[in-house]
Formats: structure tokens, sequence, C-alpha cells
């Protein structure tokens, strides 16, 4: 038993020992294999190491690669999309104003929609006016053809009763003409005058009183011719014999157009018809004599006051050259033999009148002695009828009566006016013929009637201006072809005494 | 009267055509300048109405070259026709060199032209030139017309100083440059006796 356990320890000893020994080795081969492993790891990683990194390089630079279009692209996009955004900005504004723009308009068209429904309406409304308005037109075309037939049926008849009044005028001063004396010459106007109212009384001047000379046709009303003699009316007295004898001028009117007539009527006897007229006899200037004149106190009491008019001037011409005659012929006057007792002889320069208390029988009225200058400022007919203002008669003595050079002076500016007035016409055709058509010839020729008017004033001697305004008579010849209506309402008249400055 | 610059070796003259209203005192001046050449002629200036009538004055300046080293240069000048317009004749004739009447030969027109001429006689007076001395030329323009007085009762009423008369229709162009040429020779012999 002892050496078993002695073996025992022995083979356990040794088994120890082997192991020992064995696990020495293998731990030495466990350490080398480690160590080796270890190497191989080392190396291993080294490797790997060095493999990795061109891998990564590489890999990053397809990262990149592909990274770099998705990046700059999307820069591009962002600009884009930028770009864009404002572009849809500005749209919206610019599809805002336009919007506004719309609006507006749509509400101007709708403004205008409702103006052109009224316009539309007012249209219809005009047209239906222009349809009545042509109708009256139509209506007033006829009547206005029937008035332009009757107005030259008118104008035949006005033309023929012209030109009969004037045949009698002439007739009359044939008569008035044949009579060797004042005396006569005066009692043969009256005679004459008589032709052309019923009733006619010349009253002569002396102071302040007009006397009655001698009437005709008197006789019927309670006053007759003879009684003429005694009756003086002032001159100083507010009556239409006073205002002729004043103004020189022809004078129309009735019972109440001076406030004084009455005294003149209540004497005389009213007419049938309140009309009458006073007309003057004016020699050198000066009232000598008043011819009244009236319808009668019977009958269909009408007188023709222009005949009369025209009858006085040319009588007071007669006057004027018997006198003239008188004085520097007196041979000749003495070779007629008046076979008048001698007149008052007129000492004076100044026209004197017959005395207002001459019998019936006695003296004539004294002997008017005019001279031959200064000429008569024009008396114009202009108005004294109510008619056209244009004296149409043209008297002798308006124009020269003081030798060569103021005949000179007239013509030239008669010639000056028919000049400027032909130019006017000659550069407005046109403008003269519509306004002849609706006698507006001075609206719408103002200016250049109005600049020739200025020439004609500065170029024409105030001592033509102020007794015949030429140029007037042009306006009147040229433009309105003898209508003096036609140049308008507007135009003034004509310029003559004391208009001309 | 005429403007010599002898620092820029100048002359410059001064025409006038003067005559009744509508006598064709402009249809001249279009005329002429029509036919100058373009080289000749600086801008046709008109101040007329609405109706084409001369309001104010037509002025055509015209080059003729060099004369003896001097740069020539002609003013043409209209003046209006209405009498009234005396005022702007009157300016126009102004420092006036030569002058070219031009007369319309219609009967109708016979006191216009002696009225046209008294006017121009009056107005060179009161600018102190002697009517006698100016370089001056007589145009019947308008004879082509039915209604133009004959030649010789033109000239009894217009001839005044024994001037050139040139018959002229200067709507066609006839007479126009002859009276031109005349009233510029004149011009120049006043001007090289001057």
């Amino acid at each position: 038993m002892i050496e078993s356990d002695d073996l025992i320890n022995r083979f356990r000893e040794d088994l120890r020992r082997i192991l020992m020994t064995e696990n020495q080795a293998l731990k030495g081969r466990i350490a080398a294999a480690r160590n080796q492993f270890s190497e191989t790891m080392t190396q291993l990683e080294g490797e790997v190491a060095v493999t990795s990194a061109p891998f990564r390089e590489q890999l990053e630079q397809q990262i990149l690669n592909t990274l770099d279009p998705l990046i700059s692209g999307s820069a591009q996009a962002n600009q884009q999309r930028a770009a864009l955004s404002e572009q849809i900005t500005n749209l919206a504004q610019e599809l805002s104003r336009r919007e506004e723009e719309i609006n507006r308009l749509r509400q101007e068209n709708s403004q205008l929609r409702a103006q052109k429904d009224g316009l539309d309406g007012e249209l219809a409304t005009r047209d239906v006016q222009i349809g009545r308005l042509n109708q009256e037109r139509d209506q007033l075309e006829q009547r206005i053809a029937a008035v332009v037939e009757e107005y030259a049926q008118a104008k035949a008849t006005a033309a023929r009763t012209t030109r009969a009044m004037l045949q009698r005028i002439i007739a009359a001063l044939d008569r008035i003409e044949g009579k060797k004396s004042q005396v006569d010459i005066l009692t043969s106007f009256l005679e004459e005058a008589s032709q052309f109212a019923p009733r006619v009384a010349l009253f002569v001047a002396k102071g302040d009183m007009l006397s009655g000379w001698k009437a005709f046709g008197f006789s019927s009303a309670g006053f007759n011719d003879l009684d003429v003699k005694v009756v003086h009316f002032s001159v100083n007295n507010d009556t239409m014999l006073a205002d002729a004898y004043h103004s020189r001028r022809a004078i129309s009117g009735g019972r109440a157009s001076h406030r004084e007539n009455a005294l003149i009527l209540d004497r005389l006897g009213s007419p049938v018809k309140d009309a009458f007229v006073a007309i003057p006899l004016v020699l050198r200037d000066r009232s000598t004599a008043v011819l009244y004149a009236d319808g009668g106190s019977e009958g269909e009491a009408t007188f023709d006051g222009e005949a009369l008019e025209l009858l006085v001037r040319l009588v007071a011409l007669m006057v004027e050259l018997y006198s003239f005659r008188a004085r520097t012929i007196p041979t000749h006057r003495a070779g007629v033999s008046v076979a008048e007792p001698p007149r008052e002889a007129a000492t004076t320069s100044a026209p004197s009148v017959p005395s207002p208390t001459f019998s019936r029988s006695g003296p004539a009225p004294s002997e008017f002695i005019p001279e031959p200058e200064p000429p008569r400022p024009s008396g114009g007919m202009e108005g004294a009828y109510g008619g056209s203002p244009v004296a149409t008669i043209t008297e002798p003595s308006r124009e020269a009566s003081g030798g060569e050079q103021e005949v000179k002076l007239h013509n030239d500016a008669k010639r000056f006016a028919r000049l400027l007035v032909s130019e006017i016409k000659l550069y407005n055709e046109q403008k003269v013929i519509a306004g002849r058509r609706n006698k507006d010839i001075y609206d719408r020729l103002k200016e250049d009637i109005d600049r020739s008017r200025e020439m004609y004033s500065k170029r024409v001697s105030p001592k033509v201006r102020e007794r015949v305004d030429y140029f007037y008579e042009e306006l009147v010849r040229t433009l309105g072809e003898n209508d003096p209506d036609a140049l308008g309402s507007d135009c003034p008249g004509p310029m003559i005494g004391s208009a001309v400055e | 009267m005429t403007f010599i610059n002898y620092a820029s070796r100048e002359i410059n003259c001064k025409i006038v055509y003067y005559g009744p209203g509508l006598g064709g005192k402009t249809t001249n001046l279009n005329y002429i300048y029509q036919k100058i050449h373009p080289s000749n002629k600086g801008k046709m200036v008109s101040l007329s109405t609405d109706t084409e009538r001369t309001l104010f004055f037509d002025f055509l300046p015209l080059e003729l070259g060099l004369i003896n080293g001097f740069k020539i240069r002609f003013h043409l000048y209209t003046v209006p026709g209405q009498i009234y317009y005396d005022a702007s004749r009157r300016l126009i004739l102004k420092g006036v060199d030569g002058i070219v009447f031009v007369a319309d030969s219609q009967e109708e027109r016979l006191d216009a032209n002696v009225e046209s001429l008294r006017n121009l006689q009056e107005h060179l007076h009161d600018h102190r030139y002697d009517f006698m001395k100016m370089p001056y030329i007589l145009q019947f323009n308008k004879r082509d017309l039915s209604s133009a007085l004959p030649f010789d009762t033109l000239k009894k009423e217009l001839w005044r100083k024994n001037e050139p008369i040139f018959e002229a229709v200067a709507s066609s162009g006839k007479g126009v440059f002859d009276s031109l040429k005349e009233v510029t020779r004149q011009l120049l012999g006043a001007l090289k006796r001057s």
C-alpha cells in the first residue's frame, strides 16, 4: 500500500510534470498564435487602412459628383424660382392694375352707356324736333316765297310810284322854275306842295316867331287859308314846327310826339289821321320858313312826306340860285325884268324872311340872298319817316360846292371808299353772299369793315366826312346790293355831322 | 439800304414785291422758290391768313454765289396787299434796295393799282427814300385774263419814271424771272456806283 501510494504519487508527479511541460508548450504555442494573430490583425488593419482611403475619396468624389449637379441645379432652380416668383409678383401686380383698369373702364363704359342712352333719347327727341322744324321750314319757305312774290310786286309798284312821284316833282319844278320872283316861286311852290298833301301851310321865321304866310286846303276845317296870316307860333314852344326850325330836319309825328303840338292842331284843326310833317326851308344854314303838311280833315287823309321834303329842298336851292343870280348878274336880272315891286333889301349877310304881318296882296317874303359859301351841312333825311337811315337821294348840295378843289376831295373820297369796300368784297366773296342772305354782313366782316373805316377816316378830309359818308354808302351799294338792312342791325349807320369825330 | 459785311465778305440786298391785294406778289415768289436750286435758296417763310392771303410778308432768301469775293445774298419780300395793312407795308419797306411793283391787269383793279402805287410812293417818301433813284420795275401781271386792260392803258396810269415794264403771268412763270433779273441788274448797278 505505501508503494502504490508512492507510485501513484510519482505517477501524479510525473503526470503533473508532463502536464506542466505540455501546458508550458501550449502556452508558448498560444502566445505565438496570439502574436501571429495580432501581427496578422495589424497587417490586416494596415491593409484595410491602405485600401479604404482612396476608396473613400473615390466614393466621396462620386458622391460629390452626384451632388454637384444636384446642388448647382438646385441653385439655378432657386434663382429660377426667385425670378419666377418675382415675375409672378409683377404679373400679379400688373394683373391687379389691369383689373383696376378694367373696372375703371367698365365704370366709364357704363357711364358712357348711360350717356349714350341719354343722347339716344335726346337724338330721338331732336329727330322729332327736326321733323317738326323741317315741316315749319317748308311752311316758312312757302310763306317766304309768297312774301318774296308779294315783295317783288310791291317793289315794282313802289318803283312805279316813285317814278310817278319824281315825274310829278319834276313837273312841279318846271312850273315853279318859270316864276320870275321869289314870291311867285314860293306861292307856286305851295300850290305844287298841295298836290302831295291835302293841307299845306308855310310859316316864315321872324325873330322868335314862326308866322303864317300862305296856306292851301284849310277852308273846310273851320279855319280858312286866309286865317293863316294871323297865326304865329313861338320857336321856343315844344312843337314839331319849332323842332324842324331848330334841327333843320324834316320832322314827322302826331299830336303826342311833341309836348305842345296841341297849340298847332287846336289852331289849324286836327287832321283825320293823327299825323303831320314839318319841313324846314333852309337857306344858307338857316331855317327861314317851315312847311306844315297833313292829310286833311276828310277823305283818306294821306300825304307824301318824302315828296314834300324833296320838293322843299329843291325849292330852297332854286331860291338860293335865284338870289345868287340876282346878285351876281344884275344885267341879266334886269334883262329878265322880274317886274316885281322892289323887295325889302337884304342888307345883312343873313337871309331875311318876310314879315308875318304883310297883307294878302302885300309884300312878298323878302329876298333870300345866300352867299355861295359856306356849304350847308347835310340836313340828312335819315330816320325822318322812320325808314332807311340811308340818304338815298343824292342832294347836289351835300357834295362839292366850293370849287374844283372840293370837287376833287369828294371824288377822291368816293373813289377811296369804293376801293376799300370792293376789296372787302374781293377778299370775302362767300362771307358777303352769306351775310347778304342772312342780313348780317357786318357781323361776319366786322374786322375788315372797321379797319377799312379807320383807313377811310384817316385818309378823307373831315370837311368831306362831315357832309357825306361815302364809305357807308359803298357798304350799302357794294356789299348790301343797295339794301342797307343786309348789313345787319349791328352795323353803325352813316357817320356824318357831329358823328364824324 | 444794302448791308455789306466786310468782315465776312457778304452783301445782303432786300427786294420788295409791292402791289395791290391779290395781284400776284406771292405767286411770283412761289414760282421763284420752286425753280431755284435748293443749294441756292433758304427756307421760304410765309405769314398768311387761313385763306392763304399774305398777312404780314413772304420771305425768300436767295444765294447768288461770289462776286468779287463777296457772297451775294438777296432777300425777297412781299407785302400784304389789302389797303388796311398799311402799317405792315410801311415796316417791310424799311431798308428796301429794290422794288418790283406787281400790278393787276384787270380793269376792275385799276384803282387799286393806282392807290397801291400812291401808297408805295408815300411810304418811300416817309422813309426818306428817293423813289426816282430806287431800283424799280413795273410788272403787269395776269396778262392772260380776258378782263386785262390794254398795255398802253396800264402804262398811262402806272408808269412813273421810265422804268422797264414786264408783262407777266406769274402763275405760269411768264415774266417772273425777267422781272427779278432786271431789278437785280439795277440793284447791282446801284451797288457798284455806291
